[in-house]
């Protein structure tokens, strides 16, 4: 019990310490290899960051892709999904299509090809379409659906819904654990959105926040292995400094992190009810 | 062995696919652009109309680069307008930082979306690739047309070419920029010392500085030699002892990089003696070069390294040096005098970030011209005491007093959050070619703190008064030399890593050149020498 207490707050500590670090005074931070408790707590570095424009611009953006993209996914997923799971013609078929598609990926430049080719180039759908549907979430969730009785659906036909009625009415509630852990895979890979933006979304306002988190740390960070004009290029645009940095990992972090606690307790129930249904 | 196989067979098939994807991409990009650049133009037909009015016309220019300004420059900011409005066109700028922005342009060049201006860092194996499948117009025959690029010196050009041919127009950086080692004057002066000259005296200083309390604190915490993971910032005191500079010769006449030469191994024993008489920290095998800088910062060292204008909050800050050590007095250490009788540093490029044009613009004369002529706009030098209001060109290009820089006790500091939007050199990149070192000299007048201005004047005086070397693998490109000069170098980082703790003894020096040449060190140098006598290239002295 007690090692395990140990362990857990060995998990605890990286976090402690970029707390620590991003309310140090940049003088202090400049003269330390490491800080574990600040002289002087500050809040100069979140002051900075909260009066860049750039940066709470790219939350709400990042925000706004997050709840967009994780509804999007989970609609078609399992829009997708519910037919695979019942006997439909080509089930097969389709089934393979998706299949395929686990293990052969098309590449970066072809697809960012048919990102420019359907006119998505610098549009927030760029970043949630290409990706709407993860193969691995839809096989699993068909998965679950396989797991909900026929009986269930033929009772409900009976009482004249029609097929959407069903999935709307009958599935979609009582998939309510799966949907809640696959809403939470979406939105921590959405919340994480960083190749696509960059490739795709050509204006600055419209990146994600990883972009600008990613620019951030680099400036504030001595990187190995940069050459001399690129020193001087980074040292003339006036870089933030380490404590910055630190603060904008964790501004970025927090949101997402703060999610997993409300959702814990749908996977509860899902355990449960799964288990009682059977 | 199968799915080794296997995977090969799939990744070939995949690259064809891409290929010819790209290639068909070409030609209908190609075309699109020229109809929608017709399209545009108020008078219609771009051929006819060119040699008129070609000035009057309005034309589309994609413009495509990375950045370090933070915030990363928009598409529709006041600076665009002024750049629109200056040259008549329809400035369209895309910026990614350029930690990331190999990737996307890779990803851009592959499928085929070609930008009319394309910029890069520096001469890369993707550079020369591209360069070779004609993807960048040559640009010789334009060379002699404007006086920034008339400014450039051959050198400078040399590193450009690409099969005889130049591709890439460079924006000027210092050639002696870079960080220089730099010595605690102060701790000298206190402990009688004079200014080491050669790697005995940098010994005897070394040790004074770690043992005999220069700080007068009282304790034993002071690093007389900052030395990082790596052997980071090698620590050599001129061109003959410079791990990258082929200064050295082998047996044959032949160029050899400076790991493998005697300079070198002089610099490993130096470090191996300070290192068996336990003089150097001892974690310094694993401690990060910018940790060096922080114990720097807080006083602790007494050799270190930085650069011409100061690395802001990378590098050495003196307003906090200053809390830690009042008396902290920082000067450069003048290069050694070598046992061949040299003394001096060395020039390994004198740009940094350079521009090309798409090929697909050969048959646009006119565009291409108005492109060359916003450079050649950009890249004028400005000297310290034109860079204020007052200088019409300077207001402009640094988005006007009070909006894109302010100034300081004279100098003109940039307002970082208002730049990205409203100074075009956020993002075309300006400065020309300084010919008397003028640049060095404007640094100490913009530094923040008399203890910087001190230290980036007699940095300045120092590297004017320097014989500079020309490494002259800078002025040809060798494939072999760009892809395994890194790998080479780590290698002998590593050996030369265990000679210092005494792993490997320092008698098997001849055996590790024989192991760095047969890992591909040999053809390194023989391809560039071969390179070097095709191009009539020596390594010289300026």
């Amino acid at each position: 019990m007690v090692l395990l207490a140990l362990v857990g707050l060995l998990m605890l500590f990286p976090f402690y310490y970029m707390i620590a670090t991003s309310f140090t005074s940049g003088a202090e931070s400049a003269t330390k290899t490491f800080v574990l408790f600040p002289q002087k707590w500050v809040t100069d570095a979140y002051q900075y960051i909260f009066n860049s424009r750039v940066f709470v611009r790219s939350l709400f953006v990042t925000a706004g892709v997050t709840v967009v993209g994780s509804l999007f996914s989970l609609l078609l997923t399992s829009m997708m999904a519910y037919p695979l799971s019942r006997n439909i013609t080509g089930q097969r078929f389709f089934l393979f299509l998706v299949l395929f598609t686990f293990v052969f990926g098309a590449g970066i430049i072809p697809t960012y090809m048919v990102v420019k080719a359907t006119h998505l180039i610098d549009s927030y759908w760029a970043l949630i379409i290409p990706g709407a549907i993860n193969s691995f979430n839809l096989i699993v969730l068909r998965q679950f659906f396989l797991g909900i009785p026929n009986d269930l659906t033929e009772a409900a036909v009976l009482d004249g819904a029609n097929d959407l009625q069903i999935f709307a009415r009958i599935i979609m509630p009582l998939s309510k654990p799966a949907l809640a852990a696959f809403g939470l895979f979406y939105a921590v890979t959405s919340w994480n959105t960083y190749f696509n933006a960059l490739i795709y979304i050509n204006d600055p306002d419209k990146w994600t926040v990883q972009v600008i988190l990613r620019q951030i740390v680099i400036l504030s960070q001595r990187l190995d292995s940069l050459s001399d004009g690129q020193q001087a290029a980074i040292a003339q645009a006036a870089p933030p400094g380490e404590t910055i940095g630190m603060a904008a990992i964790l501004i970025a972090t927090v949101p997402i992190l703060a999610l997993y606690p409300f959702l814990q307790k749908h996977f509860a129930k899902g355990v449960m009810l799964g288990s009682v249904k059977g | 062995m199968r799915n080794k196989l296997v995977s090969s067979l799939l990744i070939v098939a995949l690259f064809s696919s891409v290929l010819a994807a790209c290639s068909s991409k070409d030609n209908s990009t190609g075309n699109g652009n020229a109809s929608s650049n017709a399209g545009g133009n108020s008078s219609g037909n771009e051929a006819t109309a060119a040699a008129d009015n070609a000035k009057d016309q309005k034309i589309s220019i994609d413009w495509f680069d990375g950045t370090w300004e933070d915030p990363v420059p928009g598409p529709d900011s006041e600076a665009v307008k002024k750049i629109d409005e200056k040259f008549n066109v329809d400035f369209k700028p895309q910026y990614i930082p350029f930690d990331t922005y190999e990737e996307k342009l890779a990803v851009k060049m592959a499928s085929g979306d070609i930008p009319d201006v394309i910029g890069m860092e520096s001469v890369d194996a993707n550079y020369m690739k591209w360069a070779q499948q004609g993807a960048f117009l040559p640009l010789d025959e334009f060379l002699k047309q404007y006086e920034s690029t008339k400014a450039v010196p051959d050198y400078a050009w040399d590193s450009l070419k690409v099969d005889g041919k130049v591709y890439g127009i460079p924006t000027y950086f210092s050639p002696k920029g870079g960080k220089k080692p730099v010595i605690r004057k102060d701790w000298l002066d206190k402990l009688h010392l004079k200014m080491p000259t050669n790697y005995d005296e940098l010994k005897q200083v070394i040790i004074a500085f770690t043992k005999n309390d220069p700080d007068g604190n009282g304790k034993d915490d002071t690093i007389g030699l900052g030395l990082a993971k790596g052997i980071y910032y090698d620590p050599s005191f001129g061109a003959y002892y410079g791990n990258a500079t082929w200064y050295n010769k082998n047996g044959s006449g032949q160029y050899i990089p400076g790991a493998i030469a005697d300079g070198n191994k002089e610099k490993v024993t130096f470090l191996a003696d300070l290192q068996k008489q336990g003089i150097l920290q001892a974690d310094w095998a694993v401690t990060a070069y910018k940790d060096i800088f922080k114990a720097f910062n807080a006083g602790k060292v007494g050799v270190w390294y930085e650069q011409p204008g100061g690395s802001g909050n990378n590098g050495i800050q003196f307003d906090v040096l200053k809390q830690n050590a009042p008396s902290a007095e920082v000067v450069p250490i003048p290069p050694f005098k070598a046992p061949d009788g040299s003394q001096g540093l060395t020039i390994s490029g004198s740009w940094y970030r350079m521009y090309m044009i798409s090929a697909k613009l050969k048959d646009q004369p006119e565009k291409v011209k108005r492109i060359l002529e916003m450079i050649d706009y950009f890249h004028k030098p400005v000297n310290f005491d034109q860079r204020n209001s007052q200088n019409e060109y300077f207001d402009w290009l640094y988005g006007g007093e009070g909006k894109g820089y302010q100034m300081e006790n004279g100098a003109a500091q940039p307002i970082a959050e208002n730049r990205s939007n409203v100074a075009p050199s956020a993002y075309i990149t300006d400065g020309g070619w300084f010919m008397k070192d003028e640049d060095l000299f404007a640094f100490p007048k913009m530094a923040k703190t008399p203890a910087e201005q001190a230290f980036q004047q007699s940095l300045a005086d120092l590297l004017h008064g320097s014989k500079f070397y020309v490494n002259p693998t800078g002025r040809i490109i060798s494939p072999i030399l760009m892809e395994k000069s890194g790998e080479l170098q780590e290698y002998i980082t590593t050996e030369t890593t265990k000679m210092i703790f005494g792993e490997r003894p320092l008698s098997d020096w001849d055996k590790m050149v024989q192991e760095y040449l047969d890992k591909g060190g040999k053809d390194m140098i023989d391809e560039v020498n071969k390179a070097l006598e095709a191009n009539k290239i020596q390594g010289e002295w300026k």
